[in-house]
């Protein structure tokens, strides 16, 4: 662990420690009862330990002792007790509180049907997690309902131990799993729904259908997964029904208000200032030559305004008199008052649950609804899910069907103008306002009886105006069937089909400036003065359609054995995999809608510009095609066994083979493994620590596999048609320079594991330490330019994961009022080992969360920097250091720097993180509030950047506190504005220590307060249970390292708050 | 029940045949068919494609201040013919983009070892491929190898040279005598693999690889060879543009693939090319054609501000045209004869030009031999092939010659700016990237 941290690490396990010291100090409270008994095996009337009594109207639970006693409290009157143990049949008995005697419940073995709590899903098999040696993380139905959110993602943000969402990096690589496991590899976990892989978009998950998530974390729990586990995998079991149980309705209704987004969160210059660096860059020639450009370059209000001034256009004064006016506006104030909005989300679900003896079913429905944001955009999205599951000939033959139907669409009407800083889009009347757009106003004015279409640009009359609506239908279908051939012997196959088509469609007419802009450009002008159309007046069509679609085939046997006192599992099969996608991109010009007409146009003629005749271009092609189609075959293997109720052992083998490109098929696949062992130590008869009645020790090791399928170890190519001089001629260029020493990714995991529950459950948890060894990852590394490409992708660097979960949950008060806590604390140190590759000196610089710059030794992500120096009291010229002296040979300071030379400051991504989230219940009442913080990581933050500035463009507020006279060096650290452009000096200002700031903070994520109605604690209420809840999210920091006014983990934009309030009704 | 165990063996048949040899993506290929090679070597915008350096670097435009701050600092370096005009961070794309195409040269010969030798497009795929391996160290040579009078400088000049297709992070470098014999070998094989001609004009054919044989052998001073090279370009092919017949009116006169072009190329776009500004001819270039030369309105624009550009670029557009012509050849032949002492016949070639450059009241040239001739011949080759990027191999060629030496000068915020005759900057530092790698 990183040392700085630990006094971090320490404070809050003080804070762990008092919530346990918490726990003696609770009071009896008069009106419970206490409820006393013990848990038997019925057939030898032995005890039972670690049975799980549950009291499932209260969500109150226990877990028998050593003599497989337990007590509870509970309030006065009946109560439905749930007695169960893995592998025994569930008892259920009501029980009155009046009958003081102690219990005796006697459970009957239940062969190979595993207990119904606190059983994980690999996606392969449930296991029950005590005889589990792998590492999971589980999220059961009331946390995954915690949340509100239309994504199924954000469910497990903030609640899975290990797990950490990485924000300042977006798209590509959302989530990391116990640390990256790969350099430029495929970043992703694996998603697996309902037993198979999930390839789609995760948008089409209703996240109101989940029943339970479960995260496997190493080799043992995702080796099953083989090559695609690499970076963890997402088990999404949805909901289902069960046999015998009575019908069950449910409906809920949710809606979120997200705050209007903050247009003034990053720091900005002064547009006074601003205005000023315009009027310096226009006094020194710098817009001269833009002034008279034949491409009409467009410039700026301001610019426009001195321009007028000098061409005695304007006098001075009105000059001055504009400009004052320009300082004095700020465009970010009109974007938010017409282009922002608070978003507001409605969620709508309903269920429908039920099963006789060998017939079970589940209905579900939901409907969503996020207006945007943005004025006038709009996701909606239908889910229907139905599941049902047969048992016929005597209960042998199992039959599962899933069905998944999901339409989503987005509707587009507005964008959102870029503008300068102090355009306006309306005057105070509320006009519409022109604004700059592709061309100088300047020469817009000039075409204005040019018989064109109107060339200004107005933003505001172009709200609503756009027509874009992307709908993508999404379905899934599932066939399971499940035969027990020989008592203990089950072959089971599943099929599954799941295609997704994305429509896109967009319908862009004269109204959008962006559409006459590019009519204008293309209208050609005849020797007579006439004028033709290149490109017909008209709307522009652009229609695409992506559609994949994959089939899924799984074989398998399982067979178990119980003799003496050993448990035998194991399950050995196949594996196919075949997903395919194409996709169609098509622009049509001249189109009518209303007609379903458009108009040829010539796409082989370089048309001169209107604007700027020496300019000929191509009417722009938008046809595009591609297709994928990506082929697995794997065979899979595990086993297990348990013996004496103690010791477990398990092992899991795979082999994996794809069509990667390019390689011979006895190359193209890989063989994983992995072992594992577990002790129970608590039912060793040694074991006599009443307090902690439940210890189990686990270990494992394993490899899991990532691949890359863009690289391939032959060389090859890419076809293209967007060709020098004939348009439409095919050529290729070489898309994948050849590499024959290309392997797999293989990471080897080792975990190690406590897990453990204390007497009457009050606190338990489990802490787990594992090195990830990732071997072989394949990355770009630089190269020189003489192999006619700067970067090249190989195998080239292995990294080292050390790190730890600590799970903590604790019961504070478990009277009337129920508190409990979840304390999650993760942390890992990564290291990379070996980097055959190379990189440029300059690029450690550029190395930050989202970019991977490898240097042994150091964290795959890290800061680095050129030592400060501070000011220079004369001038206010940054100062760095060069062999050793004060410097300001800026390029010999970067020049001469050496991956030794430089700073390190440490990882670009938190190296500890958690959450401490607290449940309160009382009597109906329920409140969770959910503390998060992430440590242990740098960030370079922005500041002014004086290069932008001299090419006319705003920068960071810093530049109001910059030097300016000798002495302020004594109170500013931000550099002088230079005479003239220096792009080195603002090159090292950049990468100087000084802009590196500490990540860590903590923040109160959300608050989510419900009150519960029951039939249970009034008979007369129409409902078996209504709960009304509000969530609020987003809530803010408490605290942060950094004194600059941004959050760490949002430096361009902050996350919005949000509040929700929803209602859910079981029938 | 013994059915559903045969599924699984069912299609674990199944997936042995072919179910893992099927291609990832449909616009994926592999370089071994002549289809594939072919569609690489007609990859134009990177293989029909030259630096714009010796553009920057041959003095015949200037820029405003305002338009040298524009540029890059390198660029600006480069402009001013300062000496380290390179930084380790500057993506020099002319350096790379030449070893692009040799790199794919090398990929198109080594797959192309693989395929039937006995097909006809076996030949003139290898010819073209190295038709372009030699063009792409040509132009490496002339910007990075040798110079006027540097050998007295004792340089060591040297250039990474690509052997093997495979990525490298140590370069094998080279001196510009190695380069120079790759460059011949590769031309003169080419010459004899290549066909007489090529459907399109970026698609190299004999009488292109004869064309940049002359182009490279008058770069390298030796005449003779250049001569005949040159001769045997034009005993194939010598059409010319009558220049009284090309409109003036329109924006650009010249068509793209107009019959003088023996081979299309292009010079890398930079954005100062686009300016009026900071891309006006030099005044002193544009001082010397005479008013009856026609080239003087279709080679140039006179702006409503006085400003004067260049537009005659036979690419039909902004963009510059580097390709090979019969022009080039017949000033090539003229020189060569010239210096041979052939007096009477350099003067044939050159009035066949500058019939078709001047207009109606153009005199054939008479009766001038000698120094004097060659110094006409340079004058007309200097005002004919102007923005090509030829002008600073022609400096560094012919200022070893104390006749035609010349000094540029340049200048900037008051500033002025020399290049020495036999100045350090005739041959470029290699950008330090190239040279910056950690291991």
């Amino acid at each position: 662990m990183n040392r700085i941290l630990i006094p971090k690490a320490v404070l809050l396990f003080a804070v762990l420690l008092l919530q346990f010291v918490g726990t003696s100090w609770s009071q009896e409270s008069p009106n419970l009862v206490t409820l006393t008994g013990v848990v038997l095996e019925s057939e030898t009337e032995n005890p039972l330990p670690g049975a799980v009594v549950l009291v499932s109207s209260l969500s109150k639970s226990t877990v028998t002792d050593a003599s497989g006693k337990f007590s509870l409290s509970l309030p006065e009157g009946e109560h439905e007790v749930i007695v169960s143990f893995v592998g025994f049949k569930s008892l259920r008995q009501v029980v009155s509180t009046s009958d003081k005697t102690p219990r005796v419940f006697k459970l009957e073995t239940e062969e190979f049907n595993l207990g119904a709590v606190d059983v994980v899903s690999t996606g392969y098999q449930q296991i029950p997690k005590e005889r589990a040696t792998g590492s999971f993380v589980q999220i059961d139905q009331e946390l995954v309902d915690r949340r509100v959110s239309t994504s199924i993602l954000d469910r497990i943000e903030d609640v899975s131990s290990g797990v950490i969402f990485n924000r300042t990096v977006g798209g590509a690589d959302p989530i990391s799993i116990r640390g990256r496991s790969t350099l430029f590899g495929n970043t992703q976990p694996l998603i697996v729904i309902d037993n198979l892989p999930y390839e789609g978009p995760l948008e089409n998950i209703n996240p109101n259908d989940v029943a339970s998530i479960t995260i496997l974390k190493d080799a043992a729990a995702a080796s099953i997964w083989g090559a695609q586990a690499g970076n963890g995998v997402i088990v999404i079991t949805t909901k289902s029904g069960s046999y015998k149980q009575p019908m069950r309705v449910s409906v809920q209704s949710n809606v979120t208000v997200v705050e209007a987004p903050d247009l003034f969160y990053a720091p900005q210059m002064e547009i006074g200032d601003f205005v000023e660096q315009e009027r310096r860059l226009f006094n020194s020639g710098f817009y001269n030559s833009m002034i008279n450009s034949t491409a009409r370059t467009p410039l700026s209000p301001v610019v426009e305004t001195l321009l007028k001034v000098r061409n005695g256009q304007l006098t001075a004064a009105e000059g001055d008199r504009l400009l004052l006016q320009y300082s004095n506006q700020d465009s970010r104030a009109d974007l938010s008052r017409y282009y922002y909005q608070k978003a507001v989300l409605q969620q709508y679900a309903f269920q429908i649950s039920g099963g006789g003896d060998s017939y079970n079913f589940n209905f579900s429905g939901g409907y969503d609804r996020n207006a945007s944001e943005v004025v006038g955009n709009l996701n909606d999205r239908i889910t229907l899910n139905a599941r049902q599951n047969w048992k016929l000939m005597k209960d042998k033959l199992e039959i599962s069907t899933g069905l998944y139907l999901s339409r989503g669409k987005n509707t587009v009407t507005t964008s959102v103008p870029t503008l300068r800083p102090y355009e306006l889009l309306a005057d105070s009347e509320g006009n519409a306002l022109q604004v700059v757009g592709a061309l100088s106003n300047r020469y817009v004015e000039s075409t204005a009886q040019s018989g064109l279409l109107d060339w200004r640009f107005l933003p505001l009359q172009e709200i609503g105006k756009r027509n874009l609506d992307v709908v993508g239908m999404d379905f899934r279908g599932n066939l399971g069937l499940s035969y027990q051939i020989v008592p203990g012997l089950k072959a089971e196959t599943r099929y599954q089909y799941w295609t997704n088509h994305t429509e896109s469609r967009s319908i862009e007419t004269p109204e959008l400036y962006e559409i006459r802009h590019q009519i204008n450009s293309f209208t050609q002008v005849g020797p007579d003065g006439s004028l033709t159309f290149a490109i017909p007046r008209g709307e522009r069509f652009t229609t695409s359609n992506d559609i994949s679609f994959s089939h899924n085939l799984r074989t398998n046997l399982k067979y178990q054995l119980k003799k003496g006192k050993g448990e035998w599992n194991a399950l050995a099969g196949f594996e196919m995999r075949d997903l395919s996608s194409r996709s169609d991109r098509m622009q049509y010009f001249g189109y009518k809608d209303e007609l379903g007409l458009s108009t040829p146009v010539d796409y082989q003629t370089r048309f001169p510009q209107y604007f700027n005749p020496g300019l000929r271009l191509n009417i722009p092609y938008g046809g595009t095609h591609s297709g994928i189609n990506d082929h697995y075959l794997s065979y899979f293997g595990n086993a297990s066994y348990f013996f004496q109720e103690k010791y477990l052992l398990s092992a899991s083998a795979r082999k994996d083979m794809s069509n990667l490109f390019g390689v011979e098929t006895n190359q193209k696949g890989v063989p994983l493994w992995s072992v594992g062992g577990g002790w129970i130590l608590s039912n060793e008869s040694f074991y006599k620590w009443e307090a902690l009645p439940y210890v189990k020790l686990r270990m494992t090791y394993g490899f899991n596999g990532n691949v890359d399928k863009s690289t391939s170890a032959f060389t090859t190519i890419r076809y293209d048609n967007f060709h020098e001089y004939i348009p439409g001629f095919r050529y290729a260029f070489i898309s994948n320079p050849p590499n024959p020493n290309l392997r797999w990714e293989k990471i080897g995991i080792f975990n190690l594991a406590v897990d453990f529950e204390s007497k009457s459950g009050r606190l338990g948890g489990s802490l787990e330490f594992y090195t990830k060894n990732s071997q072989d990852l394949i990355g770009e590394t630089e190269v020189p330019d003489s192999n006619g490409l700067y970067q090249y992708r190989g195998n080239f660097s292995s990294t080292i994961t050390r790190g730890f979960d600590l799970t903590l949950n604790s019961v504070i008060l478990d009277k009337a009022l129920r508190w409990s806590t979840q304390t999650l604390i993760s942390g890992w140190k990564d290291e990379v080992t070996e980097f055959e590759g190379s990189r440029t000196v300059a690029q450690y610089f550029g190395s930050n969360s989202s970019n991977v710059v490898p240097l042994e030794g150091k964290p795959l992500f890290s800061i680095y920097s050129l030592p400060w120096g501070g000011l220079n009291p004369d001038n206010g010229n940054p100062l760095g250091f060069l062999d050793g002296e004060l410097s300001e040979n800026y390029s010999a300071i970067i020049s001469t720097a050496t991956p030794e030379s430089i700073r390190f400051h440490g990882s670009a991504r938190p190296t500890v993180f958690g959450s401490l989230r607290n449940t309160l219940d009382y009597k109906g009442f329920s409140l969770s509030f959910n503390i998060t913080f992430r440590a242990g990581y740098y960030f370079r933050r922005s500041s002014v950047d004086y290069a932008a500035l001299s090419r006319g463009q705003i920068s960071h507020a810093d530049y109001g506190i910059r030097w300016q006279n000798p002495g302020d060096e004594l109170t500013t650290q931000v550099p002088s504005q230079p005479t003239a452009l220096n792009t080195v000096r603002q090159s090292f200002y950049q990468r100087s220590s000084v802009l590196v700031e500490r990540g860590d903070h903590i923040r109160f994520q959300d608050v989510r307060f419900g009150y519960t109605f029951s039939k249970a604690s009034n008979p007369r209420f129409p409902f078996l249970n209504m709960e009304v809840f509000t969530y609020l999210n987003n809530l803010g920091l408490i605290w942060k390292a950094t004194d600059q006014p941004i959050d760490p983990d949002f430096p361009i934009a902050v996350p919005q708050r949000t509040a929700a309030i929803g209602l859910r009704i079981d029938f | 029940m013994k059915n559903l165990l045969y599924i699984p063996i069912l299609l674990l048949l199944l997936g042995c045949d072919g179910f893992l040899d099927e291609k990832p993506s449909k616009t994926l290929d592999t370089p071994s068919s002549f289809e594939a090679l072919q569609a690489l070597l007609d990859n134009s915008s990177t293989m029909n494609f030259q630096p714009a350096l010796p553009l920057i670097l041959g003095g015949e435009y200037v820029s405003d201040d305002a338009g040298i701050l524009a540029l890059p600092i390198w660029q600006q370096n480069l402009y001013l013919w300062k000496s380290e005009p390179f930084q380790v961070d500057d993506l020099v794309f002319d350096w790379r983009n030449m070893y692009n195409q040799v790199q794919n040269a090398n990929v198109i010969l080594e797959q192309l070892e693989l395929l039937p030798k006995t097909d006809s497009r076996w030949s003139e795929i290898r010819g073209a491929a190295l038709f372009f391996r030699a063009h792409a160290y040509y132009n490496l040579y002339s910007l990075f190898l040798d110079g006027p009078n540097l050998e007295s400088l004792n340089l060591n000049l040297s250039i990474p040279v690509r052997r093997s297709t495979q990525i490298s992070l140590t370069s094998e470098f080279v001196s510009k005598e190695e380069i120079k014999s790759i460059i011949k070998e590769d031309v003169e094989e080419a010459v004899g693999l290549l066909p007489n001609q090529t459907q399109y004009p970026f698609r190299p054919s004999k009488t292109a690889a004869y064309a940049l044989q002359a182009r490279i052998y008058l770069a390298w001073a030796e005449y003779e060879l250049a001569l005949q090279a040159a001769e045997n370009v034009l005993n194939s092919y010598r059409e010319l543009l009558d220049y009284k017949t090309v409109n003036p009116a329109v924006s650009f006169p010249f068509e793209l693939f107009n019959k003088e072009v023996i081979w299309q190329s292009r010079m890398g776009s930079y954005s100062f090319i686009f300016s009026q500004t900071a891309f006006q001819v030099d005044p002193d270039l544009y001082s010397r054609y005479e008013s009856n030369d026609l080239r003087r309105s279709l080679f140039y624009v006179r702006r409503s501000n006085g400003l004067i550009n260049y537009r005659g670029s036979y690419d039909g557009s902004n963009t510059l045209f580097t390709g090979l012509t019969t022009a080039e050849m017949l000033l090539i032949r003229a020189e060569c004869l010239a210096r041979d002492g052939e007096a009477s016949l350099a003067l044939v070639d050159l009035n066949d030009l500058l019939t078709k450059r001047y207009n109606s009241s153009f005199q054939p040239i008479r009766n001038v031999e000698g120094e004097e001739l060659l110094k006409k011949i340079l004058e007309e080759r200097r005002k004919e092939l102007v923005f090509r990027g030829t002008r600073w191999s022609d400096l560094r060629r012919l200022n070893r010659e104390p006749a035609f030496q010349t000094t540029m000068k340049r200048t900037f915020q008051g500033q002025e700016f020399e290049l020495a005759p036999q100045g350090r900057s005739y041959a470029l530092p290699i950008p330090p990237r190239e040279l910056s790698f950690v291991n």
